[in-house]
């Protein structure tokens, strides 16, 4: 059987002829994290919606733990804690109350409150009411509400959304620590990059609906492009010259940039040199993670 | 059951909230205004009843259901307990997080039906207990009849079915809550303008059963048995065929 804890096939989703999520097919390994990316209304909140079994799919089917959501969702639902975006809380109940709601309907013990509020460092505030919590506890509190039960496996959307810089810290602390104490696999997204890099291994990249990158972080990173730039005096002749030779080359700046894959910049180099140019500078410079990210969810179709 | 542990959830989720003080309140002023009623016009008023044939705690519920209205303002009074029974889903989004927990959406639907069967019950049963002491402490001469009094609660309490269940999945629809009370009190204004019209019509209007659960003389009060029970059961199972349809954005 399969190794993944979170299957879709051809899975897409319209609201009237507005195509929101459009023939993805996710693969979500067991035990890992599993950062799901894309700008704001790529995609990412409908498929999570899908995944939990909120909204019905257009087209395609959900597969968790080797089950077909359709027909067995109360029991995958079982082993599921969620969060998607803001945290739903009732206001006027305390946290523990707020969280003995959800275990009566899990079925499991009223130690699970303690053990989660624990978790996630609420046990000094639990019999306070929740309206009175600041948002970075409110999410915390939606947290352990998702760990209650001991899932395998946790679907988070956007969980630092709104929050401070250490509230971000965190909550991407208590994400990382998850898959190693808990065996928990974590599905989270966000329309923040960097945050998905620091604690993902695997990460989806949707954009307009579509699923447009799959694969681990490094594989991700070796969509890397390089680029070569100089300082070439007379600048208008050594762009002839190159362009003659094959490359492909365009000025910024007053610089020469070549954004050949595969190219070396000695050779280069001493192309130029031996033709008489004077090269004042060169480097070669790497996409970041950034760059890669941006690259894909702007290139054009 | 994990029915009535959602039902005790969504009973749980109106603690210390508006709704209890609203069952309490609106009991607590139909007691004191028949109360007036009986202090100020007994005498005439039981004059009149006798010659009709009926005794002073027949006289009390007739002048409950129809002088005070009770009997018109009672799906009001449920719509409203139907909007903060859902309020408490939409003020945080709550559906998405109560709906991604292993229950099934019917039985979440059919919770939230009972649970304002439940709240309408307890005002239903506190307005006929106020009538009760209304009429201990003015001192009726006749015994109390308790199967008259219990089959106005019963009445009542069937007869709401079909406006619970209207408005049950209206306010799971809106998540202004004010669209379906308004929706209830237009429905109960139209209703009772044709209840003057035509019986015959206006046993058709869910928001007449709990009226005609006050067996009076020239409506058959078996109408809000079997209006109710119809009304319930069809309106729950269309309600809840779009409810486990529906996508919760």
């Amino acid at each position: 059987m399969n190794q993944y804890i979170i299957e879709t096939n051809k899975l897409s989703k319209k609201f009237g002829n507005f195509i929101a999520v459009d023939n993805i097919n996710l693969k979500v390994p067991k035990g890992e994290i599993y950062g799901f990316l894309g700008p704001n209304g790529a995609g990412k909140s409908t498929t999570i919606r899908m995944l939990l079994g909120l909204v019905r799919p257009t087209n395609g089917n959900v597969t968790i733990f080797g089950k077909p959501m359709k027909e067995c969702r109360l029991e995958i639902l079982k082993k599921v804690g969620s969060m998607v975006e803001y945290p739903s809380y009732y206001g006027h109940l305390t946290a523990y109350e707020n969280l003995d709601l959800a275990r009566r309907i899990l079925e499991v013990d009223q130690k699970e409150i303690d053990r989660v509020l624990e978790i996630v460092k609420l046990t000094d505030v639990k019999n306070k009411a929740v309206k009175k919590f600041s948002l970075g506890m409110k999410q915390r509190l939606g947290i352990a509400q998702a760990l209650l039960g001991n899932p395998e496996l946790l679907i988070l959307d956007e969980p630092t959304n709104g929050l401070d810089p250490s509230g971000i810290h965190e909550i991407r602390d208590l994400i990382c620590s998850l898959p190693k104490t808990q065996g928990i696999t974590v599905f989270v997204s966000s329309h923040i990059l960097n945050e998905i890099e620091l604690i993902a291994n695997h990460v989806g990249i949707m954009k307009k609906g579509k699923l447009i990158f799959q694969g681990t972080i490094d594989e991700l990173k070796g969509k890397s492009r390089t680029e070569i730039r100089m300082d070439v005096r007379p600048a208008e002749a050594a762009l002839k010259q190159l362009t003659t030779k094959g490359y492909t080359v365009y000025q910024k700046n007053g610089l020469l940039n070549i954004q050949d894959k595969g190219i070396n910049p000695a050779h280069i180099n001493r192309e130029l040199v031996l033709n008489g140019y004077d090269v004042y500078q060169i480097s070669s410079q790497h996409d970041t993670i950034e760059d890669i990210f941006l690259h894909l969810t702007d290139e054009k179709e | 059951m994990r029915l009535i542990k959602l039902v005790r959830n969504d009973v749980m989720k109106q603690k210390s909230g508006f709704l209890w003080l609203f069952i309490l309140v609106i009991p607590l002023g139909t007691t004191a205004a028949m109360f007036l009623d009986m202090y100020i016009r007994y005498d005439y008023l039981f004059t009149m009843a006798q010659k009709r044939g009926l005794t002073s705690w027949e006289m009390l519920v007739n002048e409950n259901h129809t002088m005070l209205q009770w009997g018109i303002f009672l799906p009001i009074f449920v719509a409203i307990i139907s909007a903060m029974v859902h309020q408490v889903e939409f003020d945080r989004n709550s559906w998405k997080s109560l709906l991604s927990l292993p229950v099934t959406r019917t039985s979440v639907f059919i919770s939230k039906f009972i649970t304002i069967v439940l709240f309408s019950s307890i005002l239903i049963v506190l307005n006929a207990i106020g009538l009760v002491v209304v009429g201990k402490v003015i001192g009726f001469p006749e015994p109390l009849s308790i199967e008259h009094y219990g089959s106005y609660i019963i009445h009542q309490f069937v007869g709401i079915f079909g406006v619970a269940a209207l408005h049950n999945w209206m306010s799971s629809i809106f998540k202004n809550q004010a669209i379906p009370v308004v929706i209830g009190f237009i429905g109960v204004i139209f209703s009772s303008i044709i209840l003057y019209q035509s019986f015959e019509i206006a046993k058709f209007s869910l928001y007449l059963y709990p009226f005609f659960a006050g067996g009076l003389q020239g409506f058959d009060s078996s109408v809000s048995i079997y209006g109710g029970i119809v009304c319930g059961a069809i309106i729950t199972i269309i309600g809840n065929i779009e409810f486990t349809r529906r996508d919760i954005l």
